[in-house]
Protein backbone atom coordinates (compact mmCIF):
# COMPACT_ATOMS: atom_id res chain seq x y z
CA UNK A 1 0.00 0.00 0.00
CA UNK A 2 2.04 2.68 -0.94
CA UNK A 3 1.01 6.57 0.23
CA UNK A 4 1.85 10.11 -0.67
CA UNK A 5 2.33 11.77 2.90
CA UNK A 6 4.93 13.41 2.27
CA UNK A 7 7.76 11.52 4.61
CA UNK A 8 9.27 11.22 1.19
CA UNK A 9 10.45 15.04 1.41
CA UNK A 10 11.94 14.76 4.95
CA UNK A 11 13.76 12.01 4.22
CA UNK A 12 15.76 12.38 1.42
CA UNK A 13 16.44 16.34 3.44
CA UNK A 14 17.28 14.05 6.37
CA UNK A 15 19.46 11.74 4.68
CA UNK A 16 21.13 14.19 2.24
CA UNK A 17 22.25 15.71 5.43
CA UNK A 18 23.32 13.24 7.11
CA UNK A 19 25.54 11.22 3.92
CA UNK A 20 27.56 15.35 3.59
CA UNK A 21 28.13 14.84 7.50
CA UNK A 22 29.15 11.39 7.95
CA UNK A 23 30.87 10.42 5.21
CA UNK A 24 31.25 13.69 2.66
CA UNK A 25 29.07 11.84 0.03
CA UNK A 26 27.03 14.82 -2.06
CA UNK A 27 24.29 14.54 -3.74
CA UNK A 28 24.01 14.82 -7.90
CA UNK A 29 22.02 17.36 -9.51
CA UNK A 30 19.39 16.04 -11.50
CA UNK A 31 21.09 16.75 -14.71
CA UNK A 32 24.18 14.83 -13.31
CA UNK A 33 22.66 11.90 -13.42
CA UNK A 34 23.18 9.27 -15.97
CA UNK A 35 20.53 7.02 -17.78
CA UNK A 36 22.52 4.15 -16.03
CA UNK A 37 22.41 5.13 -12.90
CA UNK A 38 18.24 5.97 -12.93
CA UNK A 39 18.50 1.55 -13.04
CA UNK A 40 18.81 0.52 -9.04
CA UNK A 41 21.28 -3.12 -9.83
CA UNK A 42 20.49 -6.04 -8.39
CA UNK A 43 23.22 -6.81 -6.24
CA UNK A 44 22.33 -3.99 -3.32
CA UNK A 45 22.93 -4.49 0.32
CA UNK A 46 20.20 -3.63 2.80
CA UNK A 47 20.73 -2.42 6.44
CA UNK A 48 17.11 -2.60 7.88
CA UNK A 49 15.76 -0.91 11.04
CA UNK A 50 12.70 -1.48 13.18
CA UNK A 51 10.85 0.90 15.56
CA UNK A 52 8.18 0.76 17.39
CA UNK A 53 5.77 2.76 19.89
CA UNK A 54 3.88 5.92 18.37
CA UNK A 55 3.66 3.87 15.14
CA UNK A 56 5.74 0.44 14.34
CA UNK A 57 7.21 0.25 11.37
CA UNK A 58 11.08 -0.04 9.87
CA UNK A 59 13.66 1.49 7.25
CA UNK A 60 15.25 -0.10 4.86
CA UNK A 61 19.02 1.58 3.56
CA UNK A 62 19.50 -0.24 0.19
CA UNK A 63 22.89 0.33 -1.88
CA UNK A 64 25.95 -1.28 -4.03
CA UNK A 65 28.58 -3.12 -1.66
CA UNK A 66 31.11 -0.62 -3.87
CA UNK A 67 28.99 2.27 -2.55
CA UNK A 68 29.12 0.74 1.22
CA UNK A 69 33.03 0.23 0.94
CA UNK A 70 33.01 4.23 -0.14
CA UNK A 71 30.79 4.84 2.99
CA UNK A 72 33.19 3.08 5.42
CA UNK A 73 36.01 4.67 3.81
CA UNK A 74 34.70 8.08 4.10
CA UNK A 75 33.34 7.94 7.94
CA UNK A 76 36.37 6.06 8.96
CA UNK A 77 38.85 7.67 7.39
CA UNK A 78 40.82 4.60 6.12
CA UNK A 79 42.55 3.27 3.46
CA UNK A 80 40.84 0.09 3.36
CA UNK A 81 37.31 -1.54 5.61
CA UNK A 82 36.97 -3.94 7.28
CA UNK A 83 33.45 -6.13 6.37
CA UNK A 84 32.46 -5.46 9.94
CA UNK A 85 33.51 -1.72 9.79
CA UNK A 86 31.43 -1.70 5.87
CA UNK A 87 28.46 -3.22 7.73
CA UNK A 88 28.68 -0.75 10.73
CA UNK A 89 28.00 1.60 8.50
CA UNK A 90 25.40 1.00 6.74
CA UNK A 91 23.93 0.02 9.89
CA UNK A 92 24.45 3.25 11.14
CA UNK A 93 23.24 5.33 8.78
CA UNK A 94 20.27 4.01 8.28
CA UNK A 95 20.00 3.99 12.02
CA UNK A 96 20.25 8.13 11.67
CA UNK A 97 18.32 8.33 9.26
CA UNK A 98 15.65 7.06 11.06
CA UNK A 99 15.94 8.23 14.27
CA UNK A 100 15.94 12.05 12.61
CA UNK A 101 12.69 10.81 10.61
CA UNK A 102 10.82 8.74 13.49
CA UNK A 103 9.97 11.69 14.92
CA UNK A 104 6.71 12.67 12.31
CA UNK A 105 5.21 9.23 13.47
CA UNK A 106 5.47 10.82 17.29
CA UNK A 107 1.36 11.19 18.69
CA UNK A 108 1.09 13.18 21.68
CA UNK A 109 3.68 12.49 24.20
CA UNK A 110 3.66 9.09 22.56
CA UNK A 111 7.28 8.72 20.45
CA UNK A 112 8.49 5.71 18.59
CA UNK A 113 11.54 3.63 19.63
CA UNK A 114 13.96 2.72 17.55
CA UNK A 115 15.18 -0.73 17.78
CA UNK A 116 19.01 -1.76 16.84
CA UNK A 117 20.15 -1.78 12.81
CA UNK A 118 21.07 -5.23 11.34
CA UNK A 119 22.68 -6.15 7.35
CA UNK A 120 19.48 -7.87 6.15
CA UNK A 121 20.37 -11.25 4.54
CA UNK A 122 20.46 -11.94 0.99
CA UNK A 123 17.34 -13.99 0.79
CA UNK A 124 15.39 -10.74 2.59
CA UNK A 125 13.12 -8.86 0.33
CA UNK A 126 11.89 -5.17 2.08
CA UNK A 127 8.41 -6.25 1.31
CA UNK A 128 8.30 -9.11 2.88
CA UNK A 129 10.13 -8.26 5.95
CA UNK A 130 6.86 -5.55 6.36
CA UNK A 131 4.03 -7.01 5.14
CA UNK A 132 0.80 -4.92 4.74
CA UNK A 133 1.83 -2.12 5.99
CA UNK A 134 2.21 1.74 4.40
CA UNK A 135 5.38 2.37 2.50
CA UNK A 136 7.20 5.25 0.67
CA UNK A 137 10.54 5.21 -1.36
CA UNK A 138 13.44 7.57 -2.11
CA UNK A 139 15.94 6.75 -4.29
CA UNK A 140 19.19 9.33 -4.14
CA UNK A 141 21.82 9.61 -5.95
CA UNK A 142 25.06 10.49 -4.69
CA UNK A 143 28.37 11.56 -5.91
CA UNK A 144 29.77 8.15 -4.74
CA UNK A 145 26.51 6.04 -5.88
CA UNK A 146 23.24 5.63 -5.78
CA UNK A 147 20.89 4.68 -2.74
CA UNK A 148 17.71 3.51 -2.26
CA UNK A 149 15.51 4.34 1.06
CA UNK A 150 12.52 2.72 1.87
CA UNK A 151 10.19 2.94 5.20
CA UNK A 152 7.26 1.15 5.93
CA UNK A 153 5.41 2.49 9.11
CA UNK A 154 1.61 1.79 10.14
CA UNK A 155 -0.08 2.82 13.31
CA UNK A 156 0.32 0.95 16.81
CA UNK A 157 -3.23 -0.45 16.52
CA UNK A 158 -1.99 -2.61 13.44
CA UNK A 159 0.47 -5.57 13.95
CA UNK A 160 3.67 -5.59 12.15
CA UNK B 1 36.28 18.58 38.80
CA UNK B 2 37.09 21.84 39.69
CA UNK B 3 36.92 24.01 36.79
CA UNK B 4 40.47 25.61 36.70
CA UNK B 5 41.73 21.91 36.66
CA UNK B 6 39.47 20.78 33.57
CA UNK B 7 41.79 23.86 31.74
CA UNK B 8 44.89 21.78 32.51
CA UNK B 9 44.45 18.37 32.52
CA UNK B 10 43.99 15.88 30.08
CA UNK B 11 40.44 13.88 29.48
CA UNK B 12 39.62 10.23 29.82
CA UNK B 13 36.84 9.74 27.98
CA UNK B 14 34.72 6.76 27.53
CA UNK B 15 32.83 6.03 24.64
CA UNK B 16 29.58 3.87 24.69
CA UNK B 17 28.39 2.26 21.57
CA UNK B 18 27.24 -0.91 20.22
CA UNK B 19 28.58 -0.63 17.15
CA UNK B 20 32.27 -0.99 16.87
CA UNK B 21 32.20 1.27 13.46
CA UNK B 22 30.65 3.93 15.60
CA UNK B 23 33.44 3.64 18.28
CA UNK B 24 36.07 4.45 16.06
CA UNK B 25 34.03 7.16 14.59
CA UNK B 26 33.89 9.08 17.36
CA UNK B 27 37.76 7.89 18.66
CA UNK B 28 39.29 9.05 15.42
CA UNK B 29 37.25 12.28 15.64
CA UNK B 30 38.35 13.16 18.91
CA UNK B 31 41.80 12.25 18.66
CA UNK B 32 41.91 14.55 15.56
CA UNK B 33 39.93 17.47 17.05
CA UNK B 34 43.20 18.73 19.11
CA UNK B 35 41.85 18.65 22.56
CA UNK B 36 43.42 17.46 25.65
CA UNK B 37 43.40 13.88 25.25
CA UNK B 38 44.72 11.09 27.60
CA UNK B 39 42.81 7.64 27.04
CA UNK B 40 39.97 6.92 25.04
CA UNK B 41 38.00 3.99 26.84
CA UNK B 42 35.09 1.73 24.75
CA UNK B 43 32.16 -0.09 25.96
CA UNK B 44 29.90 -1.84 23.64
CA UNK B 45 26.96 -1.12 26.31
CA UNK B 46 26.02 0.29 29.45
CA UNK B 47 26.93 -2.57 31.90
CA UNK B 48 30.23 -2.82 30.40
CA UNK B 49 30.57 1.01 30.53
CA UNK B 50 29.61 0.88 34.26
CA UNK B 51 32.44 -1.98 34.60
CA UNK B 52 35.14 0.14 33.01
CA UNK B 53 33.98 3.51 35.09
CA UNK B 54 34.73 1.80 38.13
CA UNK B 55 38.36 0.61 36.79
CA UNK B 56 39.07 3.94 35.24
CA UNK B 57 39.52 7.75 35.78
CA UNK B 58 36.93 9.11 33.68
CA UNK B 59 36.70 12.37 33.22
CA UNK B 60 33.80 12.01 30.06
CA UNK B 61 30.53 9.60 29.09
CA UNK B 62 30.05 10.13 25.00
CA UNK B 63 27.26 7.54 25.11
CA UNK B 64 24.54 6.03 22.85
CA UNK B 65 21.34 5.42 23.82
CA UNK B 66 19.87 2.45 22.08
CA UNK B 67 22.27 -0.39 22.70
CA UNK B 68 21.60 -3.90 23.97
CA UNK B 69 22.08 -6.00 27.00
CA UNK B 70 22.06 -2.65 29.12
CA UNK B 71 20.69 0.57 27.19
CA UNK B 72 21.82 4.30 27.96
CA UNK B 73 18.90 5.52 29.60
CA UNK B 74 19.55 2.53 31.89
CA UNK B 75 23.19 3.56 32.21
CA UNK B 76 22.25 6.68 33.41
CA UNK B 77 20.08 5.85 36.13
CA UNK B 78 22.90 3.63 37.51
CA UNK B 79 24.95 6.70 37.71
CA UNK B 80 22.12 9.30 39.13
CA UNK B 81 22.18 6.38 42.34
CA UNK B 82 26.27 7.17 42.35
CA UNK B 83 27.07 10.48 43.59
CA UNK B 84 30.62 10.24 42.40
CA UNK B 85 29.22 8.99 39.04
CA UNK B 86 26.67 11.57 38.58
CA UNK B 87 29.05 14.56 38.41
CA UNK B 88 30.79 13.05 35.20
CA UNK B 89 29.58 14.80 32.54
CA UNK B 90 27.48 13.00 30.22
CA UNK B 91 27.38 13.40 26.10
CA UNK B 92 24.09 11.26 24.94
CA UNK B 93 25.23 11.11 21.10
CA UNK B 94 22.14 10.18 19.39
CA UNK B 95 19.25 10.76 16.64
CA UNK B 96 16.67 13.10 17.36
CA UNK B 97 13.93 10.48 18.04
CA UNK B 98 15.86 9.05 21.18
CA UNK B 99 16.57 12.47 22.80
CA UNK B 100 12.94 12.24 24.52
CA UNK B 101 13.69 8.90 26.19
CA UNK B 102 16.36 10.71 28.49
CA UNK B 103 14.73 11.63 31.22
CA UNK B 104 17.74 14.58 32.55
CA UNK B 105 15.85 16.44 34.92
CA UNK B 106 18.10 15.01 38.12
CA UNK B 107 21.57 14.61 36.15
CA UNK B 108 23.96 17.07 37.02
CA UNK B 109 25.84 18.17 33.75
CA UNK B 110 24.39 16.19 30.74
CA UNK B 111 23.72 17.23 26.75
CA UNK B 112 22.63 15.95 23.93
CA UNK B 113 24.39 15.89 20.13
CA UNK B 114 22.64 14.78 17.29
CA UNK B 115 23.57 12.32 14.86
CA UNK B 116 24.67 12.88 12.17
CA UNK B 117 27.26 15.54 13.18
CA UNK B 118 30.46 17.03 11.89
CA UNK B 119 33.60 16.71 13.59
CA UNK B 120 33.53 20.51 14.35
CA UNK B 121 30.05 20.24 16.08
CA UNK B 122 31.86 17.27 17.97
CA UNK B 123 34.52 18.91 19.15
CA UNK B 124 32.28 21.98 20.23
CA UNK B 125 30.04 19.95 22.79
CA UNK B 126 33.16 18.50 24.37
CA UNK B 127 34.47 21.58 25.00
CA UNK B 128 30.92 23.20 26.32
CA UNK B 129 30.18 20.32 28.63
CA UNK B 130 33.84 19.65 29.60
CA UNK B 131 35.26 23.23 29.92
CA UNK B 132 38.16 22.44 28.40
CA UNK B 133 40.45 24.32 25.54
CA UNK B 134 42.37 23.35 23.07
CA UNK B 135 45.86 21.29 24.37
Amino acid sequence: MRTTTGFSDKIREVAVETFEMMSYMFPLEDSEVSSEQQVLPDDMVASVVRFDGAAKGGMVLRATPDFVTSLAVNMLGIEEASEEQKEGALCEIVNIICGNVAPLFKKGEEICYIRPPRIAGPEERPDDLFRNLCHESVIIHLDEGTVEILVYYTRTEEAV
Amino acid sequence: MQLANRHKMKLNILVTDDCSTVRLLISKTIRLSDLPVDRIIEAENGAEGLKQMAENRVDLILMDINMPEMDGVTMLEHMRMNPEYRKIPVLVVTAESNKQRVPTTDMDNIAFLSKPFTPQLLRDAVINITGVTNS
